[in-house]
């Protein structure tokens, strides 16, 4: 049965393309077939950030408008061959997307996947509503400061009305991945921690994703961080988030750099 | 942090600060709601104000208005903050 999940946050910059295609990334690496649905009309970054922007001929409107087949939109990657992408379309404005056509390819792609995730546009308006309006699960990415925090209640509210789930009285699968952590900062007590988050927002925790250096690095060459760094603490983040999404039970920790010596060199090869 | 402002500043930490203030805010805007609920609170809130700023002048954010759904009974509560002259006024 496949899955539908939605990755969405209200606020822009918090890291939900990264995290969609690092999430996504991850659980086609796992033997899953996976596809990151690109929702952001008009401002498309997915296929940048999974380096395909050169392979984009048809995207998401002209599959919703009937102009093209699914399979002529969809882009498998070149590195994981359970992955594609269906990217949005850079031209278009988000209003070429009609409830009715996002409903049919939902179906039809819930048909060939086992993940469809969608990479919500930032916002409250209706295309985050059409992001969200089929999932069955969310992850919601916030990262520990005020106006994210902020953002995220609202979105939650959001996940609880304006979804078909909530519709049928049935409840979406909320999941909080913070990003952008950074736990010697949060030990001073100059920045949220998990905890503060947490029990603001009360929603279980999926992951905990350290700020680093390797998320930057992994855009830069258009690759999601859990293919091109994968011993790296984001994409270990990523990966344990993505075990817990397929069902397993597993401790959320903070993630640290261990310094030992092994470690050191391993970073040297890195 | 340095050793000496640790010992000498001891004011309260920013995440904790950043913590209350999310708190208040979010308790405000959670039970304000979605949608129809938040329209039905703002039109209250106008229309009071209306009526009270013609007798007597009363700061926006000195009313407030809250709905308490709960599941028995549901609770309007209507709290206005009258300024100290009235008092000493109607009193004469």
């Amino acid at each position: 049965m496949a899955k539908v999940l939605v990755v969405t946050s209200g606020k822009g910059g918090v890291g939900k393309t990264t995290s969609t295609a690092a999430l996504g990334a991850a659980l086609a690496q796992s033997g899953q077939n996976v596809v990151v649905v690109d929702f952001d009309v008009g401002l498309r970054n997915l296929d940048l950030v999974m380096g395909a922007e050169r392979r984009v001929v048809f995207d998401l409107i002209n599959v919703v408008q009937g102009d093209a087949r699914l399979s002529q939109a969809l882009i498998r990657d070149k590195r994981c061959e359970t992955l594609s992408i269906l990217p949005a379309s850079q031209t278009r404005d988000k209003d070429a997307l009609t409830s009715e056509g996002v409903a049919r390819v939902m179906d039809e792609l819930r048909e060939k996947f086992d993940w469809v995730i969608c990479d919500s546009p930032a916002g409250i308006e209706r295309g985050a509503q059409l992001a969200m309006y089929h999932a069955d699960m969310a992850v919601i990415v916030t990262n520990p400061e005020v106006s994210s925090v902020r953002d995220s209640d609202r979105i939650i509210g959001l996940l609880d009305s304006k979804t078909k789930k909530a519709e049928q009285g049935e409840k979406v699968d909320k999941h909080l991945l913070l990003t952008r952590y950074d736990p010697a900062r949060a030990a001073r007590k100059e920045m949220l921690s998990v905890e503060d988050v947490l029990e603001i927002l009360s929603i279980p925790l999926l992951g905990i994703v350290p700020e680093s250096e390797d998320v930057l690095k992994s855009s830069n060459v258009g690759a999601p961080v859990t293919l091109a760094a994968p011993a790296s603490l984001p994409a270990r983040a990523y990966f344990e988030a993505a075990r817990r999404l397929s069902g397993e039970k597993l401790e959320v920790s903070v993630p640290v750099e261990k310094r030992g010596f092994f470690d050191w060199l391993f970073k040297r090869d890195a | 942090m340095s050793f000496l402002s640790n010992i000498f500043a001891r004011r309260q930490q920013s995440s904790s600060v950043a913590k209350d203030r999310l708190q208040i805010l979010l308790a405000h805007e959670r039970s304000a709601g979605e949608g129809g609920e938040s329209d039905l609170i703002r039109q209250l809130h106008k229309e009071i104000m209306e009526v009270i700023a013609r007798h007597v002048a009363v700061d926006q954010d000195k009313v407030q208005i809250k709905v308490d759904r709960g599941s028995g009974c549901s609770m309007l509560e209507i709290d206005v903050e009258v300024p100290q002259e009235l008092n000493g006024k109607r009193g004469a």
